[in-house]
């Protein structure tokens, strides 16, 4: 089952168009990785298709159901998770509201979503009343990731969320992202950690100069064809 | 001069939740303010208890800044310059209204209490005592709602990054911003009612308001509500003394200087 699709989407910043004709498909309990240098349309894709990035052409669907005219809102409440790569925590609101930040959750549910979050990841709750703004780039990192996972997602979009993450974390991070594909989430994962990707991915899209450029399936493919699309 | 710190504060809460959140100046904050008077006016006209006027006025005021929301602010949010404009026209547009439909004549409203109060051999009138001691207590509810609430939560995570709190939150940007509106013009009403009886309500009130509240807003730093307090301290302060040791115009210059010496200090300390 398709969990997440984008057909032929463009979309850019004022005149400037980023992404150009982009395809892609997730399914249910599978990884699709968006893989690229920088600066190449991968986030630009990833804010169009969760409709912050106004969409030129195409069309994104989530299960079949056309999402492309929705508002982030809209589809953030359709349990489509997003931990983006900037800015990404409330530097200002603690651990414990960045957690449960816009869950109309009771007292008791509250505290569940605090629990799930720490035992992903039992630093937060070590954190629990500190400023998100103060905590190491690591810590961010988890707390992005715990934020969008407390939510119960059907299909995640993560955005390079290994980026400057010591390798417990990843590892860390590695057996979560494989709990929640068995669990038949469908989850979207732009990266540029190769070794990452190729640990958790199914699939790969291939990125460059906002189009796509080669696509396949993880498994069996030759590590250096996709590094020469990383290297710079 | 507690008293004019109070009155400054009540007038420039309304319009710093507003700024705070969507960095709009809404230059049509006085207009709501006179709207609250007024308000509180035909309360008294209709011979119903002047208590009843601290309660009519946010409510008429929540939905007028509703409509306006409705009509024209949701299609400036982010956008300051064509704010200010707006605003500008929307304030001259809410004083012909009233004009139109209620004449341009001064009115007065009674104060609901008429006792004085004596602590330290000096005499003063209740109802003044009863604002300030009203403003501190707006003070603490904003603090309160701002740092031990969910919405509070909810409105400095917009404040920080409206994008990231749609996309990765699912809060619905736009009714905050409709929200936060709303509560603007239910400050600047409830401050309109409390005011009236010390003031001659007149349809061009508001506009005295609106500048002495942006700049106890900017003085203040236009970050954190006790920041707001204190710049309507400094400035209704200073303006008081002024205006009692020489005249209310070198008071108003005084609060100008002040202003600008403050906001330029800032200025070369960011720098």
């Amino acid at each position: 089952m398709i969990a997440l699709e984008a057909d032929g989407v463009t979309s850019g910043y004022g005149e400037t168009v980023v992404v150009r004709n982009m395809n892609i498909h997730v399914d249910a309990g599978s990884v699709t990785c968006l893989l690229g240098r920088n600066g190449v349309g991968k986030t630009t894709l990833l804010k169009t298709i969760m409709g912050v990035v106004p969409r030129r052409s195409g069309i994104t669907r989530l299960f079949g159901q056309d999402i492309s005219t929705k508002r982030p809102y809209e589809i953030a409440a359709r349990q489509v998770a997003y931990a983006p790569q900037e800015s990404a925590v409330f530097a200002d609101l603690s651990v414990k509201d960045n957690l449960t930040l816009g869950l109309k959750a009771s007292e008791a549910q509250a505290r569940n979503v605090l629990d799930e979050a720490f035992a992903a990841f039992p630093i937060l709750e070590q954190r629990l009343s500190q400023k998100a703004g103060t905590l190491s780039g690591g810590e961010k990192k988890m707390l992005v990731f715990a934020r969008a996972l407390v939510r119960h997602p059907r299909v995640m979009i993560i955005d390079e969320i290994s980026e400057g993450l010591q390798p417990s974390i990843v590892y860390l991070i590695t057996e979560l992202i494989t709990r929640l594909k068995q669990n038949g989430v469908g989850i979207f994962l732009a990266e540029q950690n190769l070794a990452f990707a190729m640990a958790v991915g199914d699939s790969y899209v291939v990125m460059h100069r906002g189009t796509m450029v080669e696509t396949g399936a993880i498994e069996g493919v030759a590590v250096a064809r996709l590094e020469k699309h990383l290297s710079i | 001069m507690l008293l004019a710190a109070a009155i400054l504060f009540l007038t420039a809460s309304g319009l710093f939740v507003v700024f705070r959140l969507m960095g709009i100046v809404n230059l049509a904050h006085g207009e709501f303010i006179m709207l609250g008077a007024y308000t509180a006016y035909f309360i008294g006209v209709f011979n119903l208890s002047p208590w009843l006027s601290y309660i009519a006025a946010p409510i008429v005021t929540a939905i007028v800044g509703l409509g306006i929301e409705r009509v024209l602010m949701r299609r400036l949010y982010g956008k300051i310059m064509e704010s200010i404009l707006a605003t500008w026209g929307l304030s001259m547009l809410l004083q012909q209204l009233v004009i139109t439909a209620f004449g341009s004549m001064p009115r007065y409203v009674s104060s609901p209490v008429n006792q004085v109060v004596s602590a330290f051999g000096i005499t003063y009138p209740l109802y003044e005592v009863l604002i300030i001691v009203f403003a501190i207590v707006l003070l603490l509810a904003l603090l309160w709602l701002d740092r031990k609430t969910q919405l509070g939560a909810v409105v400095r995570a917009v404040i920080e990054s409206p994008e990231t709190a749609a996309a990765a939150t699912g809060i619905n940007v736009n009714r905050v911003y409709q929200l936060t509106f709303v509560v603007g013009s239910m400050l600047a009403g409830i401050a309109g009612a409390v005011i009236a009886p010390l003031v001659t309500v007149t349809p061009v009130m508001g506009l005295d308001y609106v500048i002495r509240a942006f700049l106890a807003v900017l003085v203040g730093g236009a970050a954190a509500i006790p920041s707001v307090a204190l710049g309507a301290s400094v400035l209704g302060g200073s303006e008081s003394i002024a205006s009692f040791v020489w005249n209310p115009v070198l008071g108003y210059v005084v609060v100008i200087l002040i202003s600008v010496t403050l906001m330029r200090l800032r200025q070369s300390q960011m720098r």
